[in-house]
């Protein structure tokens, strides 16, 4: 095979490890239950080498353009799984701690940490020289950007949180008090980021977002 | 057990790949290969770190102030680290 065919026959073999998983689990769903994770990515491997071993250099498959990439299908077999592999279970137990999250205060939680996790990545590639300046400029400003509404989402929640747990008025008024002063804060946010100003807000929110004004009405 | 095999088979698949490359003389494919397998490894950091984030939020209930505290203190801490040496690359090219 040359480097197009290889191309070609990745992609067939993701593509038909896909529709093989997507069918079992179709008919035998308690069978692809107790499957073990990463088996499309085995299946696709499998796949692929087999297709590598019966495609000779001559079949006349013609596919992409390109140019010899990898000079076994043994190695475009490894390399298909490692990309399956990061597709199919790479974000696995992310989406479950947003599943686990309940309400707020817990999907705020998630958020931040999933937010927290991606730039120690980032810090860690940069680290290893695999981030180049205008990445480096472009990745700034992202995390400067999300810096303040990470914060709000925490003050948010545990305002939120406060008011679910009060127990007496005074709680309650003390925790009201405190999520107002969040709330101004963040539609300040708001208005110093988009073009909307507070004003073209629903008059609820516009209330909240002026901590003297909820005690007075 | 499904979570052993994850992993391993991930690392056992990026060690090869890398070190074919290097092996067969392909010196730039092996480097830009190993970014790119760095940065998936990066994403099953990620994503094993969130599963253990979401056996903690099955096994309680709601987030103590506690672990407010040191998520925050933790979030900020990295992002001065994040944007300081962020700016030292970024300053490379127009040192």
């Amino acid at each position: 095979m040359n480097g197009s065919t290889n191309a070609q026959v990745v992609g067939l073999a993701a593509g038909f490890a896909t529709v093989v998983i997507w069918l079992t689990s179709y008919f035998s769903p308690g069978l692809m239950a107790e499957a073990p994770t990463g088996l499309e990515a085995a299946l696709t491997g499998i796949f692929t080498v087999l297709a590598g071993v019966i495609f000779k250099p001559d079949a006349g498959i013609k596919a992409l353009p390109g140019t010899g990439t990898a000079r076994s299908p043994a190695i475009i077999g490894i390399i298909t799984v490692l990309f399956v592999a990061a597709m199919t279970t790479g974000c696995q137990g992310t989406i479950g701690a947003y599943k686990a999250a309940d309400g707020l205060g817990e999907t705020a939680y998630v958020m931040r940490e999933h937010f927290d996790q991606v730039q120690v990545q980032i810090i860690e590639a940069n680290r290893r020289g695999e981030v180049t300046p205008a990445e480096a400029r472009t990745l700034q400003r992202l995390i400067t950007e999300a810096q303040e509404p990470m914060r709000d989402l925490a003050s948010v929640a545990r305002a939120w949180q406060g008011v679910k747990d009060a127990e007496t008025e005074e709680q309650l008024t003390a925790a009201l008090a405190a999520a107002a002063i969040v709330v101004a804060d963040l539609t300040a946010y708001w208005d110093s980021v988009s073009d909307r100003p507070t004003s073209s807000l629903p008059p609820e929110v516009q209330r909240w977002s002026d901590p003297m004004l909820i005690f007075s009405t | 057990m499904a979570k052993l095999s994850r992993k391993t088979l991930t690392l056992l698949t990026l060690g090869t790949a890398v070190t074919y490359f290097e092996a067969s003389g392909q010196q730039a494919r092996a480097a830009q290969f190993r970014k790119y397998a760095n940065w998936v490894r990066g994403g099953i950091v990620i994503d094993s770190h969130m599963e253990e984030v979401a056996e903690m939020m099955l096994s309680q209930e709601g987030i103590t102030d506690e672990q407010w505290e040191e998520q925050s203190a933790r979030i900020d801490a990295n992002v001065a680290t994040a944007l300081e040496e962020l700016g030292e690359t970024a300053a490379e090219d127009s040192g």
